[in-house]
């Protein structure tokens, strides 16, 4: 009976519903457009929110080198090495791997297009963990210590030359061949267009983008270039390995190629440090500590690095995190006010011609009254009827950004429709029909039915 | 049986501006009585009525219906009275605008709750069959905007008897009305009189009361014959 008589109202105020239904829609559109233009950057920013909202600096390193005691003047190899130099500071860092990689019989078909470099990147667990990027096939590298004698790499590529199972193999870039093959099995390979964490060549206010770089874009051009002249500007495909799983695997050939190398008289890959590949930390390091770590320790950490380190850059990640919140707000705190607005100058007038509508109605409603409905029953008539023409609007609101985005209407917008928009529309039908009925029962109090049918 | 006890009614109550519609009335109106209240404008007759029809409280005294007191049951019961014990006419016909004559004697059918509510068809040929009754089956498809006033009423009546109820009421039911449309109407209600329905119609038209077996005179709130 409710449906029936709300549907009825529906069709005999036709003309204030579709106005109802019209303030709705772009009521709607209004909500949906602000959040995603917060939630488009934002969206970006959370996964990676974990690694910049911490204490500590952000750096992007060139070289380290010890400053004191018995290795003075050498290569930092590792981050725990780097640690051991500060005070309380966790290192996260990033490795060039010296090391070679085979090609694929196909990689090797393919000859004709130039030989290929490929570069080994060694990720500590605190950048895998930190962040995954999109992948196009397999999975992501795993943290924590790996077992199996093969080392396992996600692949950065142009074109389609490794895929995910390929067992590839590794060998140093120095002149002497490993005696033994170190298979290295690709799990994954990540999307042409995804962003990784990467050493950024951003410029202007540093943000949180100052992780990230889309090197396959960038590397595509260099390609070119790197075919043309012959030399190696930039790496095309780069294999991306955990420097746990880097060591796990060094850990099991290293004794067995010393030997072998032995039996040749070749002392030249033997190692006293049980490593076959030379990593030093290169690009990215982020450098914690204890969010309540004094002052003094922050700047004596901060100094020994300016100390130890060259570096593109040292960043504060409380300046980081200060910059990206700035830029994400950037033109949502803009447009706040105006949408805000607008939000509530279209509220308050559908909430007007909801109330317009009881109020022409309260003649027949109380005809409903007197033939044996409650003004309880009544009242759910017309929220329900609100409700008919808020969810229509909620309806064909989703239904137009769909089809425009499916015509391509919104490329270049930030338009989108996630589940945050949605509840973002959800909450303002609430306030739609929370307000419509307060307002209603407003109008009814105090009134009875009689006084209602002798106006 | 309609049985008023020492009813009061006051009209803005504790205001400046209060005063008492009704002093105390008490009557009562046995099963298939016709009965008409007059009295003059302002003596309180509309306001018993709509106390009667349980559009309108009371501040005291004592009001059953068939031996149950209204006064004492909740909304949603008071709500169920007025759909099946009660039919209500009223002078300006109190009709739903934009609905047709069957649609509006539909909305006692389709308010009914219980083992009263018929099924969709079965209330479409109920409703059809009580504009039959009051000679306005062939305009059921009508909007009731488009009717004459006396059709008005006879749609009105229509709705009334909907769910068959023993007590009919109807505020000045004529008072819209020209003297042969008078006529016809109180036809229909002495025709549904004799059907066994208790009705009760307010008027100030000496020649309704007439055709009515009892009639109750108010004045300034109290029942003086």
């Amino acid at each position: 009976m409710t449906w029936k008589y709300a549907v009825r109202e529906c069709r005999m105020h036709i003309v204030m519903s579709v106005l109802c239904l019209i303030q709705a829609v772009f009521l709607f559109a209004i909500v949906t457009g602000l959040l995603s233009i917060f939630m488009v950057r934002y969206e970006k920013y959370q996964p990676v929110r974990k690694l910049v909202e911490q204490k500590g600096f952000i750096c992007n390193l060139l070289g380290s080198h010890y400053i004191e005691g018995e290795h003075e003047g050498k290569m930092v190899e590792t981050s725990q090495a780097y640690k051991a130099m500060l005070k309380d500071a966790e290192v996260c860092g990033q490795y060039d791997v010296n090391a070679f990689v085979e090609e694929t019989q196909e990689v090797a078909d393919a000859r004709k297009e130039g030989s290929f470099h490929k570069n080994v990147r060694a990720y500590d667990d605190g950048w895998i963990s930190g962040y995954t990027p999109k992948l196009q096939s397999g999975s992501w590298l795993k943290t924590g210590n790996q077992e199996g004698k093969y080392l396992e790499a996600v692949v950065l590529q142009n074109r389609e030359r490794y895929k995910t199972g390929d067992v590839v193999y590794v060998d140093t870039n120095s002149e002497t061949e490993l005696k033994t093959k170190i298979p290295v099995k690709i799990i994954g390979v990540i999307d042409r267009n995804a962003d990784i964490i990467f050493e950024s060549n951003q410029e202007g206010s540093a943000d949180y983008h100052i992780l990230f770089s889309n090197m396959v874009k960038q590397s595509e051009d260099v390609e070119k270039l790197d075919y043309i002249t012959g030399e190696s500007i930039f790496p095309p495909i780069t294999f991306f390995v955990s420097k746990k799983n880097l060591d796990r695997v060094q850990e099991q050939y290293v004794d067995q190629e010393a030997e072998e190398n032995l039996s040749e008289n070749n002392n030249d890959v033997l190692n006293t440090d049980k490593e076959i590949f030379f990593t030093s930390l290169s690009g990215l390091a982020l450098i914690t500590m204890d969010k309540e770590c004094s002052d003094k320790l922050y700047a004596y950490n901060k100094n020994r690095v300016a100390q130890i380190s060259d570096f593109r850059f040292l960043h504060d990640l409380d300046y980081i995190k200060k910059n990206t919140w700035q830029n994400i707000m950037a033109d949502i705190s803009d447009l706040i006010p105006a949408g805000v607005g607008m939000i509530l100058f279209t509220i308050i007038s559908f909430v007007t011609l909801s109330t317009l509508m009881y109020q022409k109605n309260m003649k027949k409603y109380s005809i409903y009254y007197v033939q044996g409905l409650t003004w309880k029953q009544i009242f759910r008539i017309h929220i329900l009827y609100i409700s008919l023409i808020i969810l229509t609007a909620l309806v064909l609101g989703i239904l137009l950004i769909l089809v425009a985005g499916h015509f391509g209407i919104w490329s270049g917008l930030a338009v989108q429709l996630g589940g945050v928009q949605i509840a973002g529309c959800l909450i303002i039908t609430v306030l739609l029909l929370v307000s419509s009925a307060l307002m209603c029962l407003s109008l009814v109090k105090g009134r009875s039915a009689k006084e209602i049918l002798q106006e | 049986m309609i049985c008023l006890k020492n009813i009061v009614k006051t009209y803005n109550k504790g205001k400046s501006n209060a005063y008492e519609a009704l002093h105390g009335i008490s009557m009562e109106i046995k099963d298939g009585e016709m009965t008409a209240v007059i009295g003059t404008s302002g003596a309180g007759k509309s306001t018993l009525l709509h106390i009667l029809a349980c559009i309108d409280g009371y501040d005291s005294g004592e009001y059953t219906i068939d031996g149950e007191e209204v006064g004492r049951i909740s909304e949603k019961q008071m709500a169920q009275v007025r759909n099946e014990k009660i039919g209500m006419v009223m002078q300006d016909f109190a009709l739903v605008d934009g609905f047709t004559a069957l649609d509006n004697v539909l909305i006692p059918l389709d308010f009914a709750g219980g083992k009263q509510r018929l099924r969709k068809k079965e209330r479409r040929e109920k409703a059809l069959k009580m504009l039959d009754m009051v000679g306005m089956k062939e305009f059921a498809g009508k909007p009731v905007n488009n009717l004459s006033g006396g059709q008005k009423q006879r749609v009105a009546i229509a709705r009334a008897i909907a769910n068959d109820p023993s007590i009919i009421l109807a505020d000045e039911p004529t008072g819209a009305l020209d003297s042969a449309t008078t006529e016809e109407i109180m036809k229909v209600f002495r025709d549904l009189n004799e059907q066994g329905r208790t009705i009760v119609i307010v008027t100030h038209d000496p020649a309704v009361a007439e055709q009515c077996g009892r009639v109750i005179r108010i004045e300034d709130g109290r029942i003086v014959e």
